[in-house]
């Protein structure tokens, strides 16, 4: 009788199967999702290396806590939870941890908490330039971000999780989510613009001025 | 009659970053375009929304090294639990800082207490936002100070069973 292969199936039956004691099935896992992992790990260090020990780190970490992992869950998201955590107690220990976002309410200005004067401002790429160009300016400014700023951008921007998905990672409100986002985005556009005032485009109208005319 | 009398520049703005994510319902969203059509501000503003968007595309190919599942694989089989080893820098810093964490624990506690009595006044001093749509930024701040109070928390209860040296 035929026998599906491994790579084939689904997440849970391979969950199944490590808790069985195959390491296939774990290796299986592993290469389902070490790319994603990468992916997410490598905007929080530049180096190959400790990029390498973080996803493995969590890889590990999975396994060691497989049987509490609950099988109505996804298993990305869980594996995506210890993954943050992970960098966030790798970041903590290397003294390169800013839990500066708790200095945020104190500097900030307007009832959402957005400095207006970087609201009304407008900042696009150049359309010369690259993709890698464009990607690299990005990636300097996320890592100024607070980490709690930094992996919402990271999860929404780059990898296009809705709110739902980053709200369970995360374990917050969508609404904690949302305002998180909100707050991300506007300290990404002002670190932006300080860095590169040469993107800065010609500020946009007030909405309100216009439309009560 | 103007659709633009059905809902107000205000709300609209509130929901503008929801809305360009494609996360709000679809009911709303509705509303939200059929405003769009007739409220050129408005429309700046999403068009500005998407201009951020333009700043995160994908970066360069991932590398993963090769055999790297099945290594991961025969570890994690092997009993090993994990633990991203300690990089030199604190390493070298250790003797220098002692009892740095529990200090930067203090601090952060101290931070997160401050943080607190920011959301409070801005609970407090709330009255004058916006009713509708609005993100209710306060109680969110509020949340957010928790939460981020238990992560420390919980980053530091992990913490201290953690061997120095390396596991490669
Ligand atoms: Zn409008």
């Amino acid at each position: 009788m035929h026998k599906p292969s491994l790579e084939t199936q689904d997440d849970g039956l391979l969950v199944e199967g490590t808790l069985g004691g195959n390491p296939r099935c774990f290796e299986v896992l592993v290469g389902r999702y070490e790319r994603r992992l990468f992916g997410l790990v490598r905007h929080y260090t530049r180096s190959a290396v400790e990029v390498e020990d973080i996803v493995q780190d969590t890889f590990l970490k999975a396994y060691s806590r497989l049987e509490t992992f609950q099988r109505s869950s996804a298993f990305y998201t869980w594996l995506y939870r210890i993954a943050v955590n992970t960098i966030l107690d790798f970041m903590k220990r290397q003294g390169r941890n800013p839990v500066r976002a708790v200095e945020d309410p104190e500097a900030v200005t307007g009832p959402r908490g957005v400095d207006e004067t970087t609201e009304r401002k407008s900042i696009r790429p150049d359309a010369r330039l690259e993709q890698a160009e464009i990607s690299a300016i990005t990636r300097g400014v996320m890592e100024e971000l607070p980490e709690i700023f930094r992996t919402v951008l990271v999860m929404r921007e780059l990898e296009q999780m809705r709110y739902q998905d980053i709200a369970d990672v995360l374990q917050v409100s969508i609404g904690t989510v949302e305002s998180r986002l909100f707050r991300a985005r506007a300290r990404f556009k002002k670190r932006l613009l300080q860095l590169h005032p040469e993107f800065a485009a010609s500020q946009i109208n007030s909405p309100d001025k216009e439309s009560k005319a | 009659m103007s659709p633009r009398s059905s809902i107000e520049c205000d709300v609209v703005l509130a929901l503008v970053p929801t809305f360009v994510d494609d996360e709000v319902a679809e009911s709303v969203g509705g509303t939200v375009r059929r405003h769009l059509m007739d409220c050129p501000a408005c429309r700046a503003v999403v068009q500005e929304e998407q201009t951020m968007r333009q700043w995160f595309v994908p970066g360069p190919e991932v590398d993963v090294p090769a055999g790297f599942a099945a290594h991961v694989a025969r570890r994690a089989f092997a009993g090993d639990v994990g633990q991203a080893p300690v990089s030199a820098p604190q390493l070298e810093a250790a003797p220098d800082r002692p009892g740095g964490r529990v200090l930067a624990f203090s601090r952060a506690l101290v931070a997160v207490a401050a943080g607190g009595l920011v959301a409070v006044t801005l609970i407090l001093s709330g009255g004058d936002r916006p009713a509708v749509g609005d993100l209710d930024a306060g109680k969110n701040l509020e949340e957010a100070l928790s939460e981020l109070e238990a992560e420390n928390l919980s980053l530091e209860l992990k913490a201290p069973a953690r061997r120095v040296e390396g596991s490669r």
